[in-house]
């Protein structure tokens, strides 16, 4: 029996560098597995800062994407350093420059996800579990989802994904899509201070979207990314400062407009979409949830949480 | 799932939604309008359904005014998704 592949953490950089420039590094998302592949000097370094707990798998039997991040090329290549992302050839980005590959390369696994993955419905949300009871959080960007998701994670929950709520048609359990989450701005330091368990890679100045700093999945969210949760509870988060915490319950068929709405390819799918999401909202109590402090707020989620009756099964209608 | 052209509709909680499948749009039927739209569902097993006789139905049935400005904007719009005939 082949034994499992140890985390990249304990990987040497230069067996990590050797095969991202050779065959590759197969990264299990749990939703998709990755091959990425990378000739850029010095993305090693941050890939496996927050990527350390993943199984460092140097060959695999399949990949749903292949992904390259490489050096610019031409004159610019010196004058104006930059990062160059592509899927099977095709580059879908301008260059980044060269101290942003690490966000380029996880928004690229993002924006290729969202495009291709239309067997599932992708909500725009993040996903928690705990003893594979699922809450999904949905919101519009600047909502502070991401935020939440870290701190939930580090207050002990599995962590399925900060961005995207996975949701199978088939079964209506939500699959892990788990990625690193991408904190923002002052996002970096108070989830910084907010735990000495937090793992962040290096702060990316200035980006397209600000400061940019990625928090890596913890060993226990890596360990189960293959198991699906089933929904439990639905959040519409909204942070305010200095807000007093407010749940405000949601009528199944707000419920079902705000998830719809929250959705990459709901118009896509269409019926099924119509469906999947109409299971959900009639399934999970909904609630939208107003905070200022992280630990109030995830107090506020385990105890509707805990309100639910256990249910058997732990991946939905399998 | 509903043949080309009926939508298809659903109850959650007191509302109900309904899918368009010639559109693909989805329509939100609050309360009120949901009771209206099951009762129009019900009629359809007989045959298409169309706004005169529901109408009569409500009336008949409910005492219902349907000439109330959201009376006639609720069964427009049922005729548009397919709900009601013509």
């Amino acid at each position: 029996m082949t034994p499992a592949p140890g985390p990249i953490r304990q990987t040497s950089h230069s067996e990590l560098e050797q095969a991202l420039a050779e065959e590759g590094l197969f990264v299990d998302y749990g939703a998709c597995v990755v091959r990425l592949r990378s000739r850029l000097k010095g993305f090693a370094r941050s890939l496996r800062e927050v990527y350390g707990a993943f199984p460092f798998r140097p060959a695999a039997p399949f990949a749903d994407l292949h992904v390259r991040v490489d050096p610019g090329r031409g004159v610019r290549r010196w004058l104006r350093p930059n990062a160059r992302f592509s899927i099977d050839g095709v580059e879908p980005f301008d260059p980044f420059p060269l101290a942003s590959a690490l966000p380029l390369y996880e928004w690229g696994v993002n924006w290729c996800f969202a495009q291709r993955f239309n067997q599932h419905v992708l909500l725009h949300a993040g996903a928690l579990a705990c003893a594979d009871r699922a809450v999904i959080m949905a919101a519009t960007p600047g909502s502070g989802k991401s935020t939440l998701s870290a701190a939930m994670m580090l207050r002990g929950f599995r962590l399925l994904s900060d961005e995207f709520g996975v949701l199978c048609t088939e079964r209506g359990a939500l699959l892990p899509m788990l990625k690193p989450v991408a904190l923002k701005n002052q996002s970096i330091e108070l989830i910084r201070a907010f735990s000495g368990e937090a793992v962040l890679g290096p702060v990316h100045a200035a980006t397209r979207k600000g400061d940019v700093a990625h928090l890596a999945p913890d060993g226990a969210s890596v360990a189960a990314v293959r198991r699906p949760a089933r929904p439990a509870l639905v959040i519409f988060p909204r942070w305010r400062e200095g807000a007093a915490l407010a749940l405000e319950p949601q009528a199944q068929e707000q419920a079902f407009a705000r998830l719809a709405f929250n959705s990459f390819n709901y118009r896509l799918l269409g019926p099924v979409a119509f469906d999947a999401v109409a299971d959900l909202a009639a399934a999970c109590p909904a609630y939208q949830l107003t905070y200022s402090r992280l630990d109030e707020a995830i107090d506020a989620i385990q105890r509707l949480l805990d309100e639910q009756p256990a249910l058997a099964g732990a991946e939905g209608r399998t | 799932m509903a043949s080309l052209g009926k939508p298809i509709l659903r109850r959650l909680g007191d509302a109900a939604i309904a899918f368009d499948p010639r559109s693909w749009e989805t329509h939100v039927l609050p309360p009120a309008a949901a009771v209206v739209a099951e009762i129009a569902e019900e009629l359809s097993a007989e045959g298409p359904v169309s706004a005169e006789r529901l109408r009569r139905e409500l009336w008949a049935e409910f005492e219902l005014d349907c000439d109330t400005p959201e009376m006639r904007q609720l069964l427009r719009t049922m005729g548009e998704i397919g709900m009601l005939e013509g």
